[in-house]
């Protein structure tokens, strides 16, 4: 995913349709979709592997998986062996398991040289993450205003329906 | 703006019409219809708390504007008849960065459809990255790089909100002339949260993506952390803001107003206008409000002032009301109020609606145009400020930069002030120096600034050999428009 050019698009649930022209926003390389428990997940560039948005959460919750990250930030490339070395807590073993974790995540690729795996950060990954708490965030503002909505119109008129029976 | 677009949609039984009343009623409806604004209406300014860490209580501020209000037009006819026109808002914001965000209210099987879009660009979302402590940075670069340390978080995201696009600004018209040596410069920025030691990580963040001079547009308590922690390696630090003196060496240079100078420019004006000369000292308690007190105390005698008291509250501080009851209880014709950002703002509004106003005036040294918006209209009136700068400044070229600045950010971005225009200034006189030297050379760069004088937006600014500043003050009344010049 890159940011160089034009706007970025996204791929919505039907119904969007009208809300993206009226903002002028073009189609999308990027998809958002809602599972059975509205969480949301993103795919990027039509066709990678869809990861749910909590499994990165999990994944950045881990102290030490997150000075990985800020490892392979710095150093751009690493091997398990230049990991564990900088990462001293915890031993070889921890770092594989830990990278696992990242590249289940999406946050972590790994490329195959010779005997060597070398590891870096998913440049799609981090903004996944991001991207997706935004959302929630705005997701779980509206939810809020709904709330206060319907008890506010049940005050007045007791007539007026629970949004949770709708 | 490239941009990505984030949509949310719920539906409540309401009617549009109460669902859209909801919108800043501070009903507890959430952070997005929580917003806090004086009313909901064309061009008022406008601040949501997101909680974007979490469930920890650390707020981030989204500051904008209200671009457009339209209530939803009442159904016509029975439950079943045609729908009303939809409800629609729109926010234009700035911090902490820049977008738009849409809601819409529409009639919808008896009851709302409310939908949200927001806005999300590039420094958005490297900024968001950072913030979730995520790695996020541009790969090394041949050009030049010039960093801007910025408050775009916590209580100090509400002065200078235009400080960002005054750097860029500055930067687009420094590579239109030919950057450094024919390469473009690059603007990278760096986010304190208004806290000196995050403010130190980015700064050392700044320094490893390239930066050999870094604008620290913050409170001089970051300026100060990051100057110590930078000690001893070849990087430029240039406080555009103004300040209380003190940082001195080769690679150190304070622009800005010096504090000894406003309060010596706003003693006189200020005794006139509150008809007294009992002052009253009180601000936020770091090394710029203790210092300018300290200076008030040695100044203001000179003009036959007497201080009668003083009182500190801690950064963060919303409920002042034990400092104005100190206040009042002085017998106080003036306050000196140092205190910054969103505490300034609240303090003023305190001071206004628990009647001090009427007894005594306040003088805010560092109350810019942007802080000013949130205090509001009300509280406006007997407020005052003194800086080399203010948006409403009649200067040629001043003329010149708004006219520049409001074609590339529109009409709703936040005023410019003298905490951001200052940016602008030391942009520019960073690459005069930088053009003159023909290199990227700090230590060379901050020799070629002074002895100096500049003549930019606000008129002719003087560096002395040991980069002391000389500039015109103007004292400014604070009105519903913005700070006003008194004339002298």
């Amino acid at each position: 995913m890159t940011w160089s050019s034009g706007y970025k698009r996204l791929l919505l649930p039907s119904g969007w349709e009208a809300g993206l022209r009226e903002t002028g926003f073009p189609q999308p390389p990027a998809t958002l979709d809602y599972d059975a428990t509205c969480q949301p997940s993103l795919t990027y560039g039509g066709g990678r592997s869809q990861v749910p948005a909590d499994l990165a959460f999990d994944a950045l919750a881990d102290p030490v998986r997150r000075q990985i990250l800020g490892v392979l930030a710095e150093r751009e490339e690493c091997t398990v062996g230049e990991l564990a070395e900088r990462i001293t807590s915890i031993g070889r073993t921890g770092v594989s398991s830990h990278l696992r974790v990242l590249r289940a995540a999406g946050l972590v690729t790994e490329r195959k040289a010779g005997r060597f795996r070398h590891y870096s950060i998913d440049p799609a990954g981090p903004a996944r993450d991001v991207i997706a708490t935004l959302q929630a965030l705005f997701q779980g503002a509206l939810a809020d205003a709904g709330r206060a909505a319907t008890a506010e119109a049940t005050a007045t008129d007791p007539d007026v329906q629970d949004s949770r029976s709708a | 703006m490239a941009a990505l677009l984030l949509p949310a949609e719920e539906w409540t039984a309401a009617s549009p019409s109460v669902t859209f009343g909801l919108f800043g009623a501070g009903a507890g409806a959430g952070w997005v219809f929580d917003a806090v604004c004086d009313r909901v209406a064309v061009g008022a300014v406008v601040r949501m708390g997101a909680p974007l860490d979490g469930p920890v209580s650390d707020m981030v501020e989204i500051i904008g504007r209200i671009s457009e209000v339209r209530p939803p037009s009442p159904a016509r006819g029975n439950a079943r008849g045609h729908a009303g026109q939809g409800g629609r808002i729109e926010i234009v914001h700035d911090q902490p960065w820049r977008g738009r965000m849409k809601l819409r209210f529409d009639a919808d099987r008896g009851g709302t459809r409310v939908r949200l879009f927001a806005e999300l660009d590039e420094a958005g979302l490297e900024w968001l990255m950072r913030r979730r402590g995520l790695p996020a940075g541009r790969g090394s670069s041949p050009n030049p790089r010039l960093g801007l340390l910025n408050s775009k978080s916590g209580l100090g995201s509400m002065f200078g909100a235009a400080t960002d696009h005054m750097a860029m600004l500055a930067v687009e018209e420094i590579n239109a002339e030919g950057g450094v040596r024919g390469r473009p410069v690059e603007l990278l920025v760096g986010d304190d949260a208004s806290d000196p030691a995050v403010g130190v990580a980015e700064a050392r963040r700044l320094v490893r993506a390239g930066c050999r001079t870094i604008l620290v547009a913050t409170t001089s308590a970051t300026y100060f952390e990051v100057s110590r922690a930078l000690a001893g390696t070849e990087v430029l630090l240039i406080q555009p803001h103004m300040n209380e003196g003190g940082g001195s060496g080769p690679l150190r240079v304070q622009l800005g107003e010096h504090h000894e100078d406003q309060l010596a420019a706003a003693a006189g004006p200020l005794m006139r206008a509150a008809g007294g000369k009992r002052w009253f000292l009180a601000g936020n308690d770091y090394c710029w409000p203790r210092s300018t007190h300290a200076a008030a105390r040695r100044i203001l005698p000179r003009s036959g002032a007497r201080v009668v008291g003083e009182r500190y509250a801690a950064l963060g501080t919303r409920d002042f009301a034990r400092v104005i009851d100190a206040v009042t209880a002085s017998g106080a014709d003036i306050v000196l109020s140092t205190f910054v950002g969103a505490d300034a703002a609240a303090f003023e509004r305190q001071c206004h609606a628990t009647g001090l106003r009427d007894q005594c005036v306040t003088l805010a040294p560092a109350m810019d145009e942007s802080t000013l918006e949130h205090v509001g209209a009300d509280a406006a009136p007997g407020l005052y400020a003194v800086s080399g700068y203010v948006e409403q400044l009649a200067a040629p070229g001043n003329a010149v930069l708004l006219h520049r600045y409001r074609e590339a950010y529109g009409r709703w971005a936040p005023p410019l002030s003298t905490l951001s225009e200052s940016v602008f200034e030391a942009a520019h006189i960073w690459w005069s120096a930088a053009r003159r030297v023909g290199a990227d050379e700090p230590r060379l760069i901050a020799e070629a600034m002074r002895p100096g004088t500049f003549q930019l937006p606000r008129g002719t600014v003087t560096l002395d050999d040991n980069g002391r500043v000389t500039q015109d003050l103007f004292v400014a009344e604070a009105t519903a428009t913005g700070l006003r010049p008194v004339s002298r």
